[in-house]
């Protein structure tokens, strides 16, 4: 509500750091698919 | 503010949280049925109930909507609602895979003005800036291996469950069990990992749903990762619905002079004290424990 507000900004959890998690994810799986070792991609 | 989906969490902690916030309003909800959406209306005085989700982020008298429905929506929803001006908190896990969260981010710096945010890891948001702390300050020395296990399971497999949207990737994309909501808050100690390797194992390939029918099950109920993380250091990461009788969630941070360990409990990680350099070399216990940043109501 807060930065709703103007008076703060998000501390947790932005899209930036979904991303994050989402690519990692992405990478879980396509290893999981895969079977092998893959990268994971950055923001 | 507007609510699409009301589930569990939306309705045990966003909307009882939110209800602590002076000045906020709650106008409109849209949840599975219109019968749902008028039992949680009427619980927590929302003011109007609509059957399609898009009325609640079209609606000019909201200004923020608050996104708890499964996976496959947030994306779409989310696009939905930034498009129309407002403000979106949409629960975890942010989108079915990274394409999509990508979609959603590009959508919200193109409107700076509105805050998009998602609901945050919660088990370790107590320790979080006492673990960040003590990693910057060298506590452990060079970071080497993490040990990170989520498989706390209170029973055994239960064959016969109905599929549960968790195990369901049309419902669920490429989450599986509790990953995300661990390797988020681990990032925040230990920053992102580079590269990864995994193995899983479906117990149950085929469930039923609610409605019986049946379903190949594609998403793991255990999975093993190792990663490598910034320094090279590496990572073992398990994540398991299968585990009964397992050890409590914990996570070891061994480094070249000394150990962080962290003991979750179901409600989250303990307080102050939780992270303990407890082998090696004999030091004091880290004190702290403040939520780094993170305010929770009550």
């Amino acid at each position: 509500m807060n930065a709703v507000r103007g008076r703060e900004k998000v501390s947790h959890t932005t899209f930036e750091d979904g991303v994050r998690y989402m690519e990692f994810t992405d990478a879980v799986a396509q290893s999981l698919a895969l079977g092998r070792a893959v990268e994971v991609a950055g923001l | 503010m507007g609510f699409v989906g009301a589930g569990r969490n939306t309705r045990s902690r966003h909307i009882p949280g939110l209800q602590k916030q002076p000045g906020v309003e709650f106008v409109a909800v849209a949840n599975r049925s219109r019968e749902s959406g008028e039992r949680v209306a009427k619980e927590f005085g929302i003011r109007r109930v609509e059957a399609d989700w898009r009325d609640v982020v079209r609606a000019p008298d909201v200004d923020a909507v608050c996104i708890g429905t499964w996976p496959y929506t947030h994306c779409e929803m989310t696009l939905a609602a930034l498009a129309a001006g407002k403000h979106v908190l949409c629960e975890a896990r942010m989108a079915m895979d990274a394409a999509e969260g990508r979609r959603m981010l590009e959508a919200s710096r193109r409107a700076p003005h509105l805050v998009a945010q998602l609901v945050p890891s919660p088990p370790t948001l107590e320790v979080d800036s006492t673990l960040k702390v003590l990693l910057a300050e060298g506590y452990v020395g060079e970071v080497l291996v993490v040990e990170l296990s989520a498989t706390r399971q209170p029973s055994f497999l239960d064959r016969e469950a109905p599929l549960h949207w968790r195990q369901d990737v049309a419902l669920s994309g490429h989450n599986i069990l509790n990953m995300g909501i661990w390797y988020e808050a681990m990032v925040r100690w230990l920053g992102p990992a580079k590269r990864v390797s995994a193995m899983g194992k479906v117990a149950v390939p085929r469930r039923r749903d609610e409605s019986g029918a049946m379903h190949e099950v594609k998403v793991p109920d255990h999975v093993d990762v190792l990663a490598t993380l910034a320094g090279d250091a590496v990572a073992h990461l398990r994540f398991s619905a299968v585990t009964a009788l397992g050890p409590a969630n914990e996570v070891w941070i061994f480094g070249s002079d000394g150990t962080l360990r962290l003991e979750a409990t179901p409600s989250g990680c303990r307080r102050p004290g939780a992270a303990t350099r407890s082998c090696a070399k004999s030091r004091s216990r880290p004190s702290g424990g403040s939520a780094g940043g993170w305010k929770r109501s009550s």
